[in-house]
């Protein structure tokens, strides 16, 4: 297995097809880190509004956390298309270059197989993160400095202060770890069915296009399915960054308003990585190889 | 010998197409088995399923002794395949794809995957990138890749397709050294006699997914049973002339363009002479193998040509 897990990963990061969402990723935040350090004051105005005549707010707002926290709204959405460019392809990419028949002669069982290439993806999936890390968090913290954090929600405004803010995007990005590894868990599904790349990663972006409209829908008919669509769980990173506060309306450091909710979410994104692995080794074990 | 493949029964259906029915054969050890038959005829379908790329609707197979369903992956251990082209990964070496197939079977040394790559004529070129390799070249390297785990037994399905007249001769000359200098088993498919005649041992001829003959070669290319084929300027009269002489035994049929005779290969320049002494005008004299003849009708879905069959 672990010998199996080994020459995935360097298939994956010997193929140039890869560093191409690295690339995407660095682009994408070099261009909104520029544009907020010439312009960062007038988006701050902007995304205020009105708040700023009844608010008198002190200190840093546009700091490497805020900046970090715009990056991650922007992004989170347009990286599962990333990541289904290589986990859609996990199968059916061999499939269409013949490679297939040829790895499935050898002795290795299929179940190993599928587990392994998962496996792969994830640890793509993963270092892909961690490398949006790196640049919309560490970076951004260099370029922009630290403070205190000003989150605006729906309705109220909260604020973390800076030495509360560090932890909290360490479960941010665990949580959008997990919610990534279920588009890969999808888009890996999914490539069991084709014989070409094309096909998967397409159907991968309709699933989590139509799902993520579902689930953002205010309608009686869609709210019931709502619950159990993983789209609708993807976002509860988000709840990191909102605050308990106490009976004097004061935030108490170190804690999330609604713990439950990410822990919901985390296990409805488990359920689907489960559902979606479990589903491709039974398909793929019964599957005739004919590419 | 001992058995290496014994398939029983075996039977594949994709929907209501039977792709392989009823098909029974084995393979000895140190056999090239020839496995031959019309393009579709079932020969890579069967390959796959021999392979675990494709499960059987019934029938059973066994290899080395052992059931294929329960012991897949001991008998893979065993076994070195290229199935059609052997496609690789076209962005990595041949160095570095060799050694990545190669560990899916065992741990490998530098120094044994560049023997490898020597044994095939690829040594020189171990770092260059397969996308620039010609497709002799491909071939060879799927074949590195099949034996580089010393495999009991080889499988490789039309080996020959695609490549360039040296390359197939590269190709045979590696099946006869592998069966005459390492005692490897192979099986060996493809669509054409000519192919399989120069390097097999036994010879099974499947069409729409029947065995239509098995056999040895020493039987089946037995040289007492070469076609002649002739074409003259007036066949009524050479058929005349070969029906009153010490030929017409030898006699067998007269197509539109043709008149066909059985005979001993020895005995053609024979034939040769005496036609001119009779004062036939020959076109051509084409000899033909009788169970190419047979290959080229009972494939083409026409009755037995009667010279085998007598």
């Amino acid at each position: 297995m672990w010998t199996l897990l080994q020459i995935e990963l360097y298939k994956i990061f010997k193929r140039p097809r890869t560093y191409i969402a690295f690339i995407a990723i660095t682009s994408l935040i070099a261009i909104v880190q520029l544009g907020l350090k010439s312009d960062g004051k007038e988006y701050i105005e902007f995304i205020l509004g009105d708040l700023k005549n009844s608010l008198s707010i002190e200190g840093q707002i546009l700091n490497g956390y805020f900046v970090c926290y715009v990056l991650l709204q922007l992004l989170l959405v347009h990286v599962p298309l990333l990541i289904a460019l290589i986990a859609a392809d996990m199968i059916s990419g061999e499939a269409n270059a013949g490679t297939l028949r040829f790895l499935l002669t050898k002795p290795i069982s299929r179940s190993e197989f599928i587990l392994a290439k998962f496996l792969a993806a994830t640890v793509y999936t993963l270092m892909l993160l961690i490398w949006l890390a790196i640049l919309a968090l560490f970076v951004s913290m260099v370029i922009f400095g630290t403070d205190d954090m000003i989150v605006l929600k729906n309705g109220y405004l909260v604020q973390l202060k800076a030495d509360d803010v560090f932890w909290r995007y360490i479960g941010a990005f665990g949580f959008a770890a997990l919610a990534m590894t279920t588009v890969a868990a999808l888009g890996f599904f999914l490539s069991i069915f084709a014989e070409n790349s094309i096909g998967p990663i397409v159907a991968t972006m309709s699933v989590i296009i139509v799902a993520t409209i579902l689930s953002t829908m205010s309608i009686p008919l869609f709210n019931k399915i709502k619950p159990f669509l993983f789209t609708t769980h993807m976002v509860a990173w988000k709840e990191f960054f909102d605050i308990r506060v106490d009976d004097a309306n004061a935030s108490i450091k170190g804690t999330v308003q609604h713990p439950e909710r990410i822990i919901r979410s985390a296990f409805v994104l488990l359920v689907h990585i489960i559902a979606f692995v479990g589903a491709s080794i039974y398909v793929f074990k019964k599957k005739d190889i004919l590419s | 010998m001992p058995e290496i493949i014994k398939v029983q029964g075996l039977v594949k259906k994709f929907n209501d197409f039977i792709a392989v029915n009823n098909l029974s054969f084995t393979v000895d050890q140190g056999d090239v088995y020839g496995f031959l038959g019309q393009n579709g005829a079932g020969k890579s379908t069967t390959i796959r399923m021999l392979l675990t790329l494709i499960a059987p609707t019934e029938g059973c197979i066994e290899l080395f002794g052992m059931n294929l369903k329960t012991h897949r992956n001991e008998i893979l251990q065993q076994i070195g395949a290229v199935i059609e082209k052997p496609d690789v990964y076209k962005y990595l070496s041949a160095y570095d794809n060799l050694k990545l197939f190669a560990r899916l079977n065992e741990k490998v040394t530098h120094q044994k995957v560049m023997d490898q790559l020597e044994v095939v004529g690829l040594a020189s070129r171990a770092k260059d990138k397969v996308k620039t390799f010609s497709q002799g070249m491909k071939q060879r390297l799927g074949i590195a890749i099949a034996l580089i785990h010393d495999p009991q037994l080889i499988i490789l399905d039309e080996p020959t397709n695609g490549l360039d007249p040296q390359g197939i001769a590269d190709i045979r000359n590696l099946i006869l050294h592998l069966s005459k200098e390492q005692k490897k088993t192979l099986v060996v498919s493809s669509h054409l006699l000519s192919e399989i005649e120069q390097v097999a041992t036994k010879v099974l001829i499947i069409d729409k997914g029947q065995k239509i003959i098995e056999g040895l070669s020493t039987e089946l290319f037995d040289p007492s049973q070469t076609i002649v084929e002739l074409q003259t300027t007036n066949n009524s009269f050479a058929l005349q002339q070969i029906a009153n002489s010490t030929w017409s035994g030898n006699l067998q049929q007269q197509r539109d363009i043709a008149i066909v005779l059985k005979l001993d290969k020895q005995q053609i320049p024979q034939l040769h002479k005496d036609l001119v002494s009779m004062g036939v005008g020959l076109l051509s004299l084409q000899p033909r193998h009788s169970l190419e003849d047979y290959f080229l009708q009972v494939t083409s879905g026409n009755q037995h040509v009667d010279a085998f069959t007598n």
